[in-house]
């Protein structure tokens, strides 16, 4: 490892080792990369071994089109879009996207301060994961990735406008989701030290 | 723009979160990248698969060409005119036998208008001429004959107020060809098999002479039937290599080629041009 490591000191090594097929490399590629992908795929599909599954598509798509890389833009920007594309391929293969209209209207707190929320990485996955699939797509594609509407709306074949109120319907969804969770970790947060108090 | 709250939160928590996959899936990556490799099969070898593609074709096109070729030149060899011949002056081994009888219409046309005393000198003449021009056919050496060819067709297109000049030039003529001869002594055993029929054919065709007076019709007339009885007393039933390989024996030993049997005429297109200009 320590010497796979000192090989590739820097992103453009990698990515012309990548370019020759270099075994090495994959394998350094696959190790500095895969836990983020593996984030960004169980953002889109929530089921883990689908989004693993995912992954590892979107690395043969990587390494099979290494040569497209231009060296326009980050080296991890570029992985990262190849992967969200897979991501969404899926979804739209398994007809996942669709646009939820009757979801509730909800309203904001705007005055909401999240700075110092308790909430961890994962609680905030295990949030997305109980958005709608319309919704959550919408979401990570605009508040996580940084895609436009407009992107969003060429990517998923959707209105501009569509895209616009999935992704307002989305925000209202997770901040009552948020409020309930961050209120729920206090109650048991406050049973905990109560217990602990008692002993 | 200002982002939004939960927007801002969701991006900040979990745009570089790390989900650490299972140890096998580096493993499921390897051989799924192994079996897609293999699934590149032959037919993705692009570019030799176009090789073989146009080779192919290339092959198969040759084989239908010469087989329909093969009859055309039959048909076409049958055919050509007089005029055509008479152009001709490059020394074909297959046009020999055409530029023979041309000589003797010549020979017809001196035949015709000279006085009964210098015709026999002049038949004479003709036959050694077409001894020259039959023993330098069989010459690699073409040049000499292009002359001869020359001076024997030359006086056919003049009209036949030259036809006094050309009996006075064939002793010429008769002086080349005993100089050719010595020349081309190895090649005296071909001129002697092939002397017998040519005289054959002198006779037949002086014959028609004093009959006919439209001399070039008759000469192709006769020339077709010719034809006509090489094509049927040679029965095609040999196959098509052993013809080839016959013919190619036949030109190793420096004997007469016969192009029918090989199934294409170098002689060809050149005979059509040709003809056209006339």
């Amino acid at each position: 490892m320590v010497k796979i490591l000192q090989l590739f000191t820097n992103e453009g090594q990698i990515v012309i080792a990548l370019q020759k097929g270099d075994p090495k490399a994959q394998r350094y590629f696959y190790d500095k990369y895969a836990t983020r992908m593996l984030a960004v795929c169980v953002r889109y599909l929530t089921d883990q071994m689908e989004a693993e599954d995912v992954m590892i598509e979107g690395f043969m798509k990587v390494f099979e089109r290494i040569d497209q890389f231009k060296g326009e833009g980050s080296f991890e920007g570029w992985v990262r879009r190849l992967i969200t594309n897979e991501a969404l391929m899926r979804l739209r293969s398994r007809r996942h996207i669709e646009v939820d209209i009757e979801a509730p209207e909800v309203q904001y707190q705007t005055n909401f301060d999240w700075a110092d929320t308790s909430l961890e990485t994962d609680d905030l996955l295990l949030l997305i994961g109980k958005l709608p699939t319309g919704y959550r797509t919408i979401f990570n594609l605009y508040a996580i990735e940084g895609y436009s509407h407009a992107e969003i709306a060429e990517q998923l074949g959707i209105s501009e406008s569509t895209s616009k109120s999935q992704l307002h319907r989305a925000r209202g969804l997770l901040q009552q989701m948020l409020k309930e969770m961050e209120s729920l970790n206090r109650t048991t947060e406050a049973m905990e030290n109560i217990k602990k108090q008692k002993i | 723009m200002k982002k939004h709250p939960v927007d801002d939160l969701f991006s900040r928590k979990l745009r570089d979160a790390e989900i650490t996959p299972r140890e096998e899936a580096y493993q499921k990556l390897q051989e799924r990248m192994q079996s897609k490799k293999r699934r590149l099969g032959w037919w993705q070898q692009g570019p030799w698969l176009a090789a073989a593609g146009v080779s192919l074709l290339l092959i198969a096109g040759w084989l239908v060409w010469t087989n329909t070729n093969s009859e055309d030149t039959l048909t076409a060899q049958a055919k050509p005119t007089i005029e055509s011949i008479a152009k001709q002056k490059s020394a074909q081994l297959a046009k020999s036998n055409a530029v023979e009888e041309k000589s003797t219409d010549r020979k017809e046309i001196v035949n015709q208008q000279i006085s009964p005393e210098k015709q026999i000198a002049a038949n004479e003449s003709v036959t050694t001429v077409q001894k020259s021009s039959k023993i330098e056919s069989s010459l690699p050496v073409l040049k000499s004959e292009e002359k001869q060819v020359a001076q024997v067709t030359e006086p056919t297109k003049n009209d036949k107020v030259q036809d006094v000049i050309i009996a006075h030039e064939s002793p010429k003529a008769v002086a080349q060809t005993t100089i050719t001869n010595t020349e081309s002594k190895p090649t005296e055993k071909t001129v002697v098999l092939q002397l017998p029929e040519l005289q054959q054919s002198l006779l037949a065709a002086n014959e028609k002479v004093p009959v006919e007076k439209e001399i070039s019709t008759a000469s192709v007339e006769s020339k077709n039937s010719k034809f006509d009885e090489n094509i049927l007393n040679q029965p095609r039933k040999s196959t098509r290599m052993a013809k080839v390989w016959k013919q190619l024996k036949n030109a190793k030993n420096g004997e007469k080629v016969d192009w029918d049997e090989v199934g294409f005429n170098p002689n060809k297109l050149l005979a059509k041009a040709t003809g056209k200009d006339f």
